[in-house]
């Protein structure tokens, strides 16, 4: 039988090699890597079954490694352990929010850390045998598929599933019965915000079980006005998202602009940075009591107007590189609603059948006084657009296209 | 003969090219400034689909004559690069701003794949009174036929 492989990253090998001795002993085999990215090199050459890694790795620490590996849908399942030396239950019980499938405090214990990795390489063996796991589900990326999409398929389908899926250090899970959406869980968040706010990842992995649950309707809204809000919500977001750095980034209050006047959401969002003095800009919007979309429309106000102040990559406080996780945000991030946003703009018109907002008129007025210009200067004729073909013709054209 | 006329402009030839060639299935004419093709729809009626070069340095378009002539325009770039959408602007400015055009501003993306989510891919944005924002791919005769049906029920639209 092959044996199961581990892969441990760890700073410092000597920290480990007990813990290293006791796997092999227990027929394990070992690798170890020093740091985050040789950690993702060694993901792809080496398969490991289960990865043990240490919180404050150089180049790239344990949660963003875990973030990374979380990312691959063909690894959104591997066993992952995260271990250091958190000294206040709070931190430990963070470091457990992360979608980790088990906490270890450093230094190890080789007997009890052995006796943890058997049972966590027994359960996802099981778990890959599961027939419904298996034989009876699907998979794959948020960034091809979104929740919106899975929500459409499996209504069409009429189907009966649980839906988890896994964006950055979060996991969720979104209940199915005949099609409708019954429930959603996501941290402590209520049923309905853990539904609309898994509606805005655009990257990460999902995994769809198709099997019956016992989770009841906790959700009154039809799943069609669900999955209509969801298509709202991901475009605004993306939206207001594509006006900020990404949202990965760390952020603090830029003193001086702070003493600017503001309104009592933003002086509440700000609230949240008195603790710790800097934060990303999405746990900002996780951890506000607004809406998100609000959240996220305070945080655009406040950093347009400098009061939230970007930290330069080596002030972060997680480790001083530009992390290899945020290439994808950079790379399509602003591209998909720039240029929506510009062709609105560039427009000058409003969509058919609404009217006019009040900033809007001066452009409209401008643009009326335009074509009054140019109406004078071709003798008064309008340049009207003339459709030279009649109804009826129009009808076969579109008759012939369909 | 009846015949209604359609302008494709955009900042590469290759992709009109393409697109008449989809939606017509065959080049009747192409040089510098025009790419030509026909549809005939019955015995007595014909859609032209010309492609119109907005490249830097080929011969400007009159653009007062083309807005008072075509049923409708279809401004097509490449999604993939942003600068060619940077020069279909002062374009899309006019058509919308002067003439009361009937547009669909098409994004070309090769095998369908945007980064964009896929209702937004499929169904597109309505981004004046008479035009829309569409995603297609040039090489996909249906795709392609999409955009064309797109202006087409605009124009409907309009005319009730």
């Amino acid at each position: 039988m092959d044996r199961k492989k581990i892969l441990i990253a760890e700073k410092d090998p000597k920290e480990v090699l007990e813990l290293r001795k006791a796997l092999v002993a227990a027929g394990y085999e070992v690798r170890i890597a020093a740091n985050g990215p040789e950690a993702l090199a060694l993901v792809e050459s080496f398969h490991p079954d289960l990865i043990l890694a240490e919180m404050r790795l150089p180049q790239m620490d344990g949660p963003h490694l875990l973030q990374e590996i979380r990312n691959l849908p063909a690894l959104q399942w591997l066993p992952f352990i995260l271990a250091g030396s958190l000294k206040t239950l709070d931190e430990r019980v963070s470091a457990m929010k992360l979608a980790v499938d088990d906490y270890l405090q450093k230094p190890f214990d080789p007997d009890e850390t052995v006796a943890r990795i058997d049972s966590l390489i027994r359960e996802a063996g099981l778990r890959a045998t599961t027939p419904d796991r298996q034989a009876r589900g699907f998979g794959g990326s948020l960034g091809e598929m979104s929740l919106v999409d899975l929500l459409q398929t499996l209504e069409v389908g009429n189907k009966t599933a649980v839906v988890r899926l896994r964006h950055a250090d979060k996991e969720g899970s979104v209940f199915i019965i005949d099609g409708q959406v019954v429930d959603a869980a996501l941290d402590n968040l209520e049923t309905r915000r853990a539904l609309l706010r898994m509606f805005t990842w655009t990257e990460g992995a999902f995994h769809v079980e198709i099997r019956m649950h016992d989770r009841s309707r906790s959700l009154t809204a039809s799943t069609r006005d669900l999955i209509s809000e969801g298509m709202t919500r991901l475009y605004r977001w993306e939206q207001l998202s594509n006006q900020l750095p990404p949202l990965q980034s760390v952020v603090n209050v830029n003193g001086e602009a702070a003493r600017a006047k503001l309104t009592d959401e933003e002086k509440g969002l700000l609230q949240l940075l008195r603790k710790n003095g800097s934060k990303r800009l999405i746990d900002l919007v996780e951890e506000s009591q607004y809406d998100d979309l609000r959240a996220l429309t305070v945080i655009k106000n406040l950093y347009e107007r400098h009061v939230l102040k970007v930290l330069p990559w080596t002030e972060n406080p997680n480790n001083g590189e530009p992390r290899a996780v945020l290439k994808p945000l950079h790379k399509n991030g602003h591209l998909a609603s720039d240029l929506i946003n510009d062709a609105f703009q560039a427009t000058l018109k409003k969509p058919a059948n609404s009217a006019p907002r009040p900033h809007d008129r001066r452009r409209v007025e401008r643009r009326q006084e335009d074509r009054r210009k140019h109406d004078r200067r071709r003798d008064g004729q309008p340049d009207k657009n003339r459709i030279f073909l009649n109804k009826s013709e129009l009808i076969l054209i579109r008759e012939k296209l369909l | 003969m009846r015949i209604g006329e359609i302008a494709i402009l955009g900042p590469n030839n290759e992709e009109k090219r393409l697109f008449i060639q989809s939606v017509c299935q065959k080049i009747e004419l192409a040089n510098e400034t025009i790419t030509f093709g026909c549809l005939p729809i019955n015995d007595q009626l014909v859609l032209h689909l010309y492609g119109v070069a907005l490249e830097p340095g080929a011969p400007q378009v009159a653009w007062d004559l083309l807005a008072g002539k075509c049923l409708g325009y279809i401004l097509l770039f490449p999604w993939q690069d942003a600068g060619s959408f940077e020069r279909l602007k002062p374009v899309l400015d006019q058509l919308a701003s002067r003439y009361e055009a009937t547009m669909v501003v098409a994004a070309h993306v090769a095998n369908g794949k945007a980064p964009v989510p896929p209702a937004l891919y499929e169904n597109g944005i309505t981004v004046a009174a008479e035009g829309k924002f569409m995603f297609c791919d040039v090489r996909q005769p249906d795709s392609a036929r999409k955009i064309l049906l797109a202006l087409i029920e605009t124009l409907l639209d309009k005319m009730s």
